[in-house]
């Protein structure tokens, strides 16, 4: 049995018009997961359920296997935590934050937090409103990574950073999980950043889980077909996401072994798919029910 | 929680300074007590809604949210914060009877005064603050009180219609009123300990209304 660092089950959420609704999600020890999705899908309000920052409606939500309201303590003492718009007191410095936030955690390694400062070049008696939004993002990390937690959840992190800043937190990630004892639940709207590190996919659109599989399964697996609109009858049932021009057809399908086996594709164009156009195509409204 | 209420008395240092140095300057340069009084009553009415403002504006209550505290001791350290300060107050009437050289028992108005006035300002705005926020909470607080002195306003014309009234005519209200003054012990040192327990009851309830507002929202 795989040992899950978070598992949820059927959870539901409605908020006004939005509803989150049986969203199941199960990341396995030592793994990045990316949490995907459009501008409004979900993502925030899956994680701020996760980290118990708003109350659930229905289903189970388990940390390390633990319930994570009867155990929000335990389970924050063990989680790094930073949100898109990473927050402290704004009018305080780095250090006060930091001499703040750390009597709270059991496992503080000052240390390694003087560390990452110089690593990632952060002036500690610097206010945090003189910082820009790359400077906060890893400020934030820093706080996150200095409690040796063994869940990092990252909520948009790269979002409205300069390539440079995303790449350096990338490689961050992919160090933090090195031992494989330790994992990653990262949202993102940006799909190459998930596409770079992820080992674990889940879509979300509109509340709704539409697809969690392995990212390699998917980018092998999955393929992108194009053909002429004259032939497109013929695999109709089973393309994915179907886009038409006035000649042409292009769609996603699924098993494309299967695909290959079921039909003759020898005037089809084949393209590996990207995580973009898996998202695209999933989320066309004709596959939503 | 101790680390919670001591942000709250950094993040008013500058605050705290100014009203130690005022009341500094009022023990020995003034004989009247009220002037000070009202000004440390509404020093500490800014200290917590001071407070309160920052954890509002630069969503320093998110960052709380994101912390492994226990959200009743997010809810109970504010309140913690308000006991404080009005025991410092306390503390600043005692020190003006040892420096004045008055008796004690001439402060013990003032104490029960204070510490009603106090709770009751806190025990009314932080239910509001953890359920909308600062900005709504410090208006809906104002509002409240501007009330209360539009209210009070009234008191004197009450009193006038119930002198007006005839023998005989509405005698109850007239009995039922001096019941109620009778009720009230003339004994200052029971007076005082008595308003303490109700200010005490009232923050304690409003401690339990907080903590539910605070589970029920969103970060």
């Amino acid at each position: 049995m795989k040992d899950n660092m978070l598992e949820i089950i059927n959870l539901c959420k409605s908020y006004g018009n939005f509803e989150l609704s049986d969203v199941n999600i199960s990341l396995p020890r030592g793994y990045i997961m990316g949490f995907i999705g459009a501008n409004g899908a979900g993502k925030t309000t899956t994680i701020k359920l996760i980290m118990n920052m708003i109350k659930k409606d229905s289903g189970e939500i388990r940390v390390f296997g633990k319930d994570h309201v009867k155990y929000e303590l335990y389970i924050k003492n063990k989680v790094g935590y930073v949100s898109e718009q990473p927050v402290f007191y704004e009018n305080q410095t780095v250090a006060w934050n930091v001499n703040f936030a750390k009597k709270f955690y059991d496992e503080w390694d000052d240390a390694l937090f003087e560390d990452l400062l110089t690593r990632f070049n952060i002036d500690s008696s610097k206010k945090i409103n003189q910082l820009s939004k790359g400077m906060k993002m890893k400020t934030a990390l820093a706080i996150a990574l200095s409690h040796h937690p063994e869940l990092l959840i990252l909520d948009e992190p790269t979002s409205g950073l300069d390539p440079i800043v995303r790449d350096e937190l990338l490689g961050i990630l992919m160090e933090f999980i090195q031992d494989e004892s330790r994992s990653v639940f990262f949202s993102s709207h940006i799909t190459s950043d998930i596409e770079k590190i992820g080992d674990y996919v889940t879509f979300i659109d509109n509340g709704r889980i539409i697809l969690s599989e392995e990212k390699d399964k998917i980018l092998d697996e999955w393929k992108i077909v194009k053909g002429d609109i004259n032939l497109m009858n013929n695999y109709k049932k089973d393309l994915i996401g179907l886009e038409q021009t006035r000649t042409h057809f292009k769609a996603l399908v699924k098993d494309f072994d299967a695909f290959k086996a079921k039909y003759d594709i020898s005037s089809l164009v084949i393209d590996k798919p990207t995580l973009d156009d898996v998202l695209l195509h999933l989320t066309k409204k004709e596959n939503l029910r | 929680m101790m680390h919670l209420v001591m942000k709250d008395f950094y993040v008013n240092k500058k605050y705290i300074l100014i009203a130690v140095l005022y009341l500094g300057f009022a023990l020995f340069a003034t004989e009247n007590l009220a002037p000070s009084l009202i000004f440390a009553l509404a020093i500490s009415y800014g200290i917590v809604t001071r407070s309160c403002f920052n954890d509002d504006k630069d969503r320093g209550s998110i960052f709380l949210r994101t912390l492994p505290i226990k959200a009743s001791t997010i809810v109970i350290s504010k309140y913690v914060l308000g006991l404080i300060i009005i025991f410092m107050n306390v503390l600043i009437l005692l020190l003006f009877s040892l420096i004045k050289g008055n008796g004690l028992e001439s402060y013990y108005g003032s104490i029960s005064m204070v510490v009603f006035t106090l709770s009751l300002v806190y025990a009314i705005y932080l239910p509001v603050f953890f359920k909308y926020g600062y900005m709504k909470a410090t208006t809906f607080q104002t509002i409240f009180f501007m009330g209360i002195m539009l209210f009070s306003f009234g008191f004197g014309a009450l009193a006038d219609i119930i002198q007006s009234i005839s023998i005989g005519q509405g005698q109850w209200i007239k009995e039922a009123l001096v019941n109620f003054i009778e009720m009230i012990p003339k004994n200052s040192t029971t007076l005082m300990l008595i308003t303490c327990l109700v200010a005490f009851i009232i923050l304690a309830i409003s401690t339990v209304i907080s903590l539910k507002f605070y589970n029920d929202s969103s970060a």
